[in-house]
């Protein structure tokens, strides 16, 4: 029986698949993950882009901040993923957590480097028309540091969504990276895990054209 | 009146580039400081402006101690310091909005005063050299400062544009009794910009050397204007920048 599952199922049948189980299981499946990665994201933005700004600021910050962020950057963040089950349990929060912490780096660590390669004279002359440290992050870090944070996001889609798939393999049952393992390495049915599979890549490519389009209207300088 | 009381400035613990320096500047007059690269001409406009501090002795405006950006001094930056994700307008409203002011406050009135109105909702990367520049002196006016600075505000511009700004200057600092002081590498220019001329050489800079210019050139091509060009080159050739050439 099982030799004779299909492991390469010609596209069609794959696409067939999709568009059948996608308004009923698959589509369940596809808003799960997207709400985690979505929220993981906002929050890694959210969280990360100001502390790096913050960070690439203040001379004081970086100089204090820097050693710690390139001891904890490198490291393979889901050899935390015991810890986090154990703090956090198997909920949902616990699967964002994971990918908000893989995340948090990539998006600080840009976002820091943006704005502490900043033109000096753009400082000083914003500075000089009486700009303090609350004004200064306002006018000057924060947009000079938001295609940096497009970048971010971009990079950390393609790696939410990997660690996604991870992250959906334990205690859930919604999610595509649950969906694709039940239906390749439990049901075998190949067909159905690759529509789980362009289901992933749909929703990344979803994502990617939703980055673009944000950065389109919020970096309006960049496009004219 | 800017009063300079023998200050000394060094960055860090490299050799003083002012030491036990002192001059006064008096209200409503136009200075241009000029001088070899590396000798503090661009160190002296930060510290009357506030952006540094000196290591010892003061700098003074109308009586008040400079340890911060003051409100009534404005600075416009070689590169003109525009941000690039505001548009000329909001370039020129950045110093009411942080000034917490929200009504246009005069900004209608320059952008038509200094021909970029028809620019005024184009970045800076899609304006000319010279629409950047006027943007860039908008800025500053639109906060009526009662001191200009200009950190060699004209030197990537051509020649017709520069000179159009200059006679633009001019004006300006005599109808709004402004006291302007421009940085600039030009002999020409200096003798053009500034009634008094401030010849700094390499550090460190202990007594200042300044050259009256009290006549305001008609004409750039007129021959005392070129016979005061020649005055100050010779001037400036005497001292130790000819001798370090």
């Amino acid at each position: 029986m099982l030799i004779n599952q299909p492991i390469l199922p010609k596209p069609i049948s794959v696409l067939k698949i999709f568009i059948s189980s996608f308004p009923a299981d698959l589509g369940r499946h596809f808003f799960a993950s997207l709400k985690r990665v979505v929220i993981s994201i906002m929050l890694a933005v959210v969280i990360s882009a100001p502390l790096g700004i913050l960070i690439g600021q203040i001379g004081f910050l970086n100089r204090i901040f820097s050693p710690f962020i390139y001891l904890l950057y490198p490291v393979p963040k889901v050899v935390f993923v015991p810890v986090i089950i154990l703090l956090f349990g198997i909920g949902d929060g616990a699967k964002m957590l994971m990918i908000f912490i893989i995340l948090f780096f990539q998006i600080l660590v840009l976002s820091r480097d943006a704005a502490t390669h900043l033109r000096p004279e753009l400082i000083l002359s914003v500075k000089s028309l009486g700009a303090k440290k609350r004004k200064m992050f306002l006018y000057v870090f924060l947009p000079a540091t938001l295609p940096a944070i497009f970048t971010g996001v971009r990079q950390s889609i393609g790696t939410a969504i990997a660690v996604l798939y991870v992250a959906e393999l334990f205690a859930t049952k919604y999610g595509l990276g649950y969906y694709i393992y039940l239906t390749g390495s439990t049901l075998f049915d190949y067909p159905a895990m690759y529509a789980g599979i362009f289901a992933m890549g749909i929703l990344g490519f979803g994502l990617y054209f939703l980055t673009d389009f944000l950065e389109k209207k919020v970096c309006r300088w960049r496009f004219v | 009146m800017i009063y300079i009381d023998g200050i000394t400035f060094f960055y860090r613990e490299e050799r003083p580039i002012f030491e036990d320096f002192s001059m006064i500047v008096q209200k409503g007059e136009a200075w241009s400081i000029i001088g070899p690269s590396g000798c503090g001409k661009t160190t002296l406009l930060y510290l009357i402006t506030g952006l540094l501090k000196p290591v010892k002795g003061t700098i003074e405006i109308e009586g008040t101690k400079v340890d911060r950006p003051r409100k009534n001094t404005a600075l416009i930056l070689q590169d003109y310091g525009l941000l690039p994700w505001r548009t000329v307008r909001e370039n020129i409203e950045l110093g009411l909005r942080i000034r917490g002011i929200k009504e246009d406050h005069g900004v209608n009135m320059w952008l038509e005063r200094l021909n970029i109105k028809d620019v005024s909702e184009r970045y800076p990367h899609q304006l000319s050299g010279g629409q950047r520049q006027r943007t860039a002196i908008a800025r500053a006016l639109v906060l009526k400062p009662d001191i200009l600075l200009m950190d060699e505000p004209f030197s990537s511009l051509d020649a017709p544009t520069r000179e159009n700004l200059q006679n633009l200057i001019i004006d300006l600092q005599k109808e709004q009794s402004l006291t302007v002081i421009l940085v600039t590498h030009t002999i020409e220019e200096a003798a053009f910009m500034g009634r008094k001329i401030l010849h700094l050489n390499y550090p460190p800079n202990k007594n200042p050397v300044i050259i009256e210019n009290p006549e305001i050139p008609l004409d750039r091509t007129d021959v005392k204007f070129i016979a005061t060009c020649s005055r100050i080159r010779e001037t400036i050739g005497n001292g130790l920048w000819a001798q370090a050439v």
